[in-house]
């Protein structure tokens, strides 16, 4: 009987502190409108100053070197996502796989064409980090593509699934 | 000899748990403090994590902070301390999950977990294995009696008297 009463009180405590939480996290919330969040997604600081020293592209500006055959497109994310689905054209080289994946792509890749790295879109830092391997060994040319899939994917603009480019 | 071992640790016991107790609630008091000074990072980085809908996760966001400062309060203060650490574990669970998720779907991203340090963590194993040790903390907690320096103990103690 001791035992379930202090039970009780250990799930009313529990129960309370999140009512109390949501009810000021919503109130908080409600009546600080700085707080009130965008419809787009604001991105973690860490993120944006990672971003800050990178040349970005957005979808149209990316869109229009996909068709003028411009830019060759990086898929930075894993390999399994690439295959299920990717930028049309667009050559796998996952974050954490540089050196394995560089060298099959190296002749591609010159120095001089442009090159356009993506992954989840906004917040995602993985087309970042392989945008600064590539120019660690002296790519200039590197723009990361910060919508991403997602905004590829909104956009409805080509893909392809599988392991081919 | 070892049966002096025993009744020293014994002694120890109530010591061990009002270190991990207090640890534990620093710890979340510290985490909710970062993430109440950056709402707007806390709601994209729950969206990024990529589990909850939209709405909910906007509601999970404004929600988390203040039950990770109510209950490291609490923690601290040693008021409810079973049933604050009942809620911490609650959180770590889903914490878990949440991450295990990510890990499983091999995203790479950040964790949103201490942003007062600007401490740009990726979500990992060593975050999963730190998240389950505060579990095993928060846990025993809520299996334990008696706390040394806590209101609880002060107010039982005045209701048996």
């Amino acid at each position: 009987m001791n035992l379930n009463k202090s039970w009780k009180s250990v799930f009313i405590i529990t129960a309370a502190i999140y009512v109390i939480s949501l009810v000021v996290g919503i109130l908080i919330h409600a009546v600080m409108p700085q707080l009130e969040t965008p419809d787009k997604l604001i991105v973690p600081q860490s993120y944006l100053q990672q971003i800050s020293a990178m040349k970005t592209i957005s979808i149209e500006d990316a869109y229009s070197d996909y068709t003028n055959n411009d830019a060759v497109f990086i898929d930075s994310r894993d390999n399994a996502e690439y295959r299920e689905g990717h930028i049309k054209g667009a050559i796998s080289i996952p974050y954490d796989r540089f050196q394995q994946y560089y060298p099959l792509y190296q002749k591609l890749l010159t120095k001089d064409k442009k090159i356009i790295t993506y992954c989840h879109g906004t917040g995602c830092g993985l087309s970042v980090d392989v945008a600064k391997d590539l120019m660690a060994i002296g790519y200039t040319n590197v723009y990361v593509m910060t919508e991403g899939w997602p905004g590829w994917i909104d956009a409805r603009l080509p893909i392809s699934v599988g392991k081919e480019p | 000899m070892e049966r002096k071992c025993i009744i020293n640790f014994a002694l120890m016991r109530p010591v061990i748990v009002f270190i991990l107790r207090v640890m534990l609630g620093i710890v979340f008091v510290v985490a909710a403090y970062g993430k109440l000074l950056h709402p707007d990072v806390l709601v994209s980085t729950v969206i990024n994590f990529n589990i909850l809908p939209m709405e909910l996760a906007k509601i999970f966001a404004y929600t988390l902070p203040w039950i990770e400062m109510i209950a490291g309060i609490m923690l601290i203060a040693g008021f409810g301390i079973r049933g604050a650490s009942f809620a911490i574990g609650l959180l770590l669970v889903s914490f878990i999950i949440a991450i295990g998720i990510n890990m499983h779907r091999g995203i790479s991203m950040e964790c949103g977990c201490f942003d007062i340090f600007g401490m740009n963590e990726k979500v990992g194993s060593e975050i999963l294995f730190r998240d389950i040790l505060f579990l095993i903390v928060a846990v025993s907690l809520v299996f334990t009696k008696d706390f040394m320096l806590s209101i609880d103990t002060y107010l039982e103690r005045k209701q048996k008297k």
